[in-house]
């Protein structure tokens, strides 16, 4: 229960991200060209290695943005002197 | 520093009170687990006294079935109520032959107890009414000697003539089988050419002595060993006895018949008991009976509960029969007084350890109910996010993910001059990957540990789940600055 409820912020949070995206959207030419200039990396260095670097990145950013947000919001209640 | 001090006491105290719960209460587990009692130096469990039950009965002709019968799930009973109650003590005896070997056999109140118990089940419907308890054999206990018999006969069959009726008392006879000595009767009256036998199951596992017609096995005492020598099967019978010799009939001919699972094709008594296992270092212990099914299998850990009032035993309060050999020191709850006060405090240790237990389960299930995520929780969610991407994206030509991680790089070429030439050959890489992918994780997965912390710490700091905040500190840092500035501009 207290593992769903860590993990439910961050699932809404991708929710909310793929509900932004247009149904029936055409990708553009370039995403495929920018996934295969992403994908050069794996010719140098090992998968692994690669998606955990990734993840690691995209984590952080999320925490952060997520860190932000919560401050954002604490700051407007008044009297528990959040700074 | 009261604080820190209850701190450290009330840890202590947890300590402590968890290491006399495990001391405490595996202490009762075991002995509720395998109760005994020790009686002549032997260590007798209610599985031992179920085997001596069954001996007996079995020796009466009872037919035990292993499996699903009624009988045998009560002779159970029979052994752990013997146990339990602290009758084994009264009813229960090691005795030992001429030549010293010892056997587990009866009293001779024993004995009425069986009776009377079984006559009791008998006619309530426990038992069946063919179950009856044989005797015969524990009251001519140490009457027996072998100077009356002289016959010896070294055959594995030997045919009683026709037109000599035998009766109970008529034919005691003995057989010593791999120096294990077993006396028995031949009981009942019987018409026509008799048979004492050597007889053994396809199997080899159970030897039995009895008598019967030919081609018809009848079990009745057994012998347990792992081989059998023909030639040290000996028969003694009464002095004047009229035997002869059957010609080219084998003891295969009388194979025990019996389905494997039956208990009662043979019996592991003898008249003086069950033979005892003693080890080298003197210690003996009951033989298991010498059949497929072994006992435990009948009904588990004694879980068996009539369906009917079966009457149960009390505890005895008579006098410790002295016949035997009883170790005082190990029946401490058969005391009286004593013996109920430990009985009270191992009930009320059993509470603590069922309660104990009880909480740390529930305990256990709250916090997995609390921490652990339902199985499909994971699952159902990364699949409904692939259903709702596939529905907004799916109409696009996706393969290209499926080609992502293999190697797409390849030389490169100019044509300069009308020639070709390789300018970067980029597949040389190829020839060093196995070494560099091992380098390039080392040195990666270190910086991504780096990374981690400092990113850890980096949040915690500047973070309002932590005691230190880095902005309230400048900002307090910032502000004391400034008043000194103020002050000093004052001055």
């Amino acid at each position: 229960m207290i593992l769903e409820a860590l993990c439910t912020p961050i699932f809404l949070i991708i929710d909310f991200f793929l509900s932004l995206i247009p149904t029936g959207v055409q990708l553009p030419s370039w995403s495929t060209d920018f996934i295969n200039v992403i994908t050069i990396g794996l010719s140098f260095f090992p998968n692994d290695v690669f998606v955990v670097a990734v993840a690691n990145i995209t984590i952080w950013s999320g925490v952060y943005l997520i860190d932000s947000i919560a401050v954002f919001v604490l700051r407007k209640i008044p009297f528990i002197n959040i700074s | 520093m009261l604080l820190l001090k209850n701190r450290y006491i009330k840890f202590f105290i947890i300590c402590f009170s968890f290491v006399c719960v495990l001391v405490v209460g595996s202490a009762p587990q075991r002995v509720s687990a395998n109760p005994a009692v020790i009686i002549g130096g032997l260590e007798l469990t209610a599985e031992a006294c179920t085997v001596l039950c069954a001996g007996t009965l079995i020796a009466g002709n009872a037919i035990l079935d292993a499996n699903n019968g009624t009988d045998s799930k009560t002779v159970e009973y029979l052994g752990k109520s013997l146990v339990e109650t602290g009758n084994a003590l009264n009813y229960v005896a090691v005795n030992a032959d001429a030549t010293g070997k010892k056997f587990l056999s009866w009293t001779s109140d024993g004995l009425t107890w069986l009776n009377g118990k079984v006559s009791s089940m008998v006619s309530t419907g426990f038992y069946s009414p063919t179950m009856i308890v044989d005797s015969t054999g524990y009251t001519s206990f140490g009457s027996s000697s072998a100077t009356v018999y002289n016959n010896d006969v070294s055959t594995s069959v030997v045919l009683v003539p026709s037109l000599n009726l035998i009766t109970e008392v008529s034919l005691p006879y003995i057989c010593i089988i791999n120096g294990q000595t077993v006396s028995s009767v031949i009981s009942g009256t019987r018409a026509g050419t008799n048979v004492i036998a050597i007889m053994y199951d396809p199997y080899g596992r159970s030897y039995s002595i009895g008598t019967k017609s030919p081609f018809t096995c009848f079990a009745g005492t057994g012998v347990r060993g792992d081989s059998v020598s023909i030639s040290d099967f000996k028969i003694k019978l009464p002095v004047g006895s009229i035997c002869s010799y059957p010609t080219g009939t084998g003891a295969n001919q009388y194979n025990n018949t019996k389905n494997q699972d039956v208990i009662g094709g043979t019996s592991p008594i003898g008249s003086l008991g069950i033979p005892l296992s003693v080890g080298a270092d003197g210690s003996m212990s009951v033989p298991s009976i010498p059949y497929a099914q072994p006992w435990g299998d009948i009904a588990g850990d004694f879980t068996y509960t009539p369906t009917k009032d079966i009457p149960i035993d009390t505890p005895i309060d008579t006098p410790i029969d002295t016949t035997g050999t009883i170790d005082v020191g190990k029946g401490i709850f058969s005391i009286p007084i004593l013996g109920d006060i430990l009985k009270l405090l191992q009930k009320i240790l059993d509470f603590l350890l069922n309660l104990v237990k009880t909480l740390v389960t529930a305990l256990a299930t709250m916090i997995t109910s609390l921490v652990v995520p339902s199985a499909t929780f994971f699952t159902d969610k990364f699949n409904h996010f692939k259903d709702v991407a596939i529905a907004k994206l799916g109409n696009n030509n996706l393969d290209f993910l499926k080609n992502v991680g293999g190697s797409s790089l390849k030389d490169i070429y100019i044509d300069i001059f009308g020639h070709h030439v390789c300018i970067v050959k980029v597949t040389l890489y190829d020839s060093i990957r196995v070494y560099a992918d091992g380098f390039i994780r080392a040195i990666f997965y270190f910086l991504i540990i780096l990374f981690n912390y400092n990113q850890i710490i980096k949040f915690l700091r500047g973070s309002i789940f932590s005691d230190y905040d880095s902005r309230a500190t400048i900002a307090t840092a910032q502000q004391e600055d400034n008043s000194k500035r103020i002050g000093k501009h004052g001055l």
